[in-house]
């Protein structure tokens, strides 16, 4: 393939990943007012996402038990119940500044604390300007009034904390020399074989009330097109390209 | 893929009729202008990939 080609076929890639990425904001919250709990949502990302996992496995070299744990319970559960809790009490727009807008912030404090990573001079003015959004969103939800800032003000924190986890579960994967798709693989299975269970047996559930269309909707937004579609597109927009092109 | 966020929240002004307060859409600048200021310093600001 040429270069020109491969460059074209990149950007309809980063393209589609950005559609995706927006999409699950909007898919979510959109979950977050309907009739299935944040707990089935879980459900139907980690049901939905192993199945097209074990289509995976035999491709893919799986990490140490532990690792898998690790990623599972930080990119997988610890991730997942947060925020899906969060988009029944906070609005889309917070969720954009509070999960895409601050992770790179919480990574690079992260990597700071636990790695002794120190940002560059440089980086750390884009750090206090992206801190600066977060302190104006939560500004926003102190001004909902008695009544809607308490219950906001919880789902802002529980998206921090889903974003939290995300940046561990982002150093992980540059901790251990494991592919994007093995991890993913290795982060859904885990997930899946921990949380389905209790789920299943302990957890709140609207499955018999919701309609089969809200149902369809997010196994197939959330188990297939944000776990692996975009984790795929992705990848092959980072392989596909120039690094610096498009910041992977 | 710094413009995520601002993205999100726009699409969810019609599509979600949940409209945008003066202090969301200065913390959408913030974290997106930031964003696009870490990348111009040296690269991207540190994630794998966006959360999703």
């Amino acid at each position: 393939m040429s270069a020109t080609t491969n460059s074209r076929s990149g950007w309809i890639a980063v393209f589609f990943t950005i559609c995706i990425w927006t999409g699950f904001i909007l898919v979510s919250r959109h979950g977050g007012t309907g009739t299935l709990t944040s707990w089935d949502i879980a459900s139907l990302r980690f049901g939905v996402g192993a199945v097209i996992a074990v289509f995976f496995l035999p491709r893919v070299s799986l990490p140490l038990l532990r690792v898998v744990a690790l990623f599972s319970l930080s990119g997988g559960i610890g991730y997942a119940i947060a925020v899906y809790a969060a988009f029944r009490m906070t609005p889309a727009a917070h969720a954009a500044v509070l999960l895409p807008g601050a992770l790179p912030f919480l990574t690079m404090i992260i990597a700071w604390l636990w790695l002794g990573h120190k940002p560059a001079p440089s980086r750390r003015a884009a750090l206090v300007v992206v801190l600066v959004g977060i302190i104006l969103t939560a500004a926003d939800s102190f001004s909902r009034g008695p009544q809607l800032t308490g219950r906001q003000i919880f789902g802002d924190l529980l998206f921090l904390y889903g974003s939290l986890s995300w940046a561990v579960f982002s150093l992980l994967l540059g901790r251990y020399a494991v592919t994007l798709l093995a991890a993913t693989v290795a982060t859904t299975l885990g997930s899946a074989v921990a949380y389905l269970p209790i789920w299943w047996l302990f957890l709140p559930s609207a499955f018999d009330q919701a309609p089969v269309s809200e149902i369809l909707t997010q196994a197939l937004y959330q188990g297939v097109l944000v776990v692996f579609v975009a984790m795929l597109l992705y990848t092959f927009a980072c392989a596909a390209s120039e690094p610096k092109q498009w910041r992977c | 893929m710094a413009f995520v966020p601002v993205f999100s929240a726009l699409a969810a002004v019609p599509l979600l009729d949940e409209p945008l307060s003066a202090t969301t859409l200065a913390g959408l600048a913030a974290v997106t202008a930031g964003a696009v200021l870490g990348a111009r310093q040296g690269g991207p600001l540190p994630s794998a990939h966006a959360c999703k």
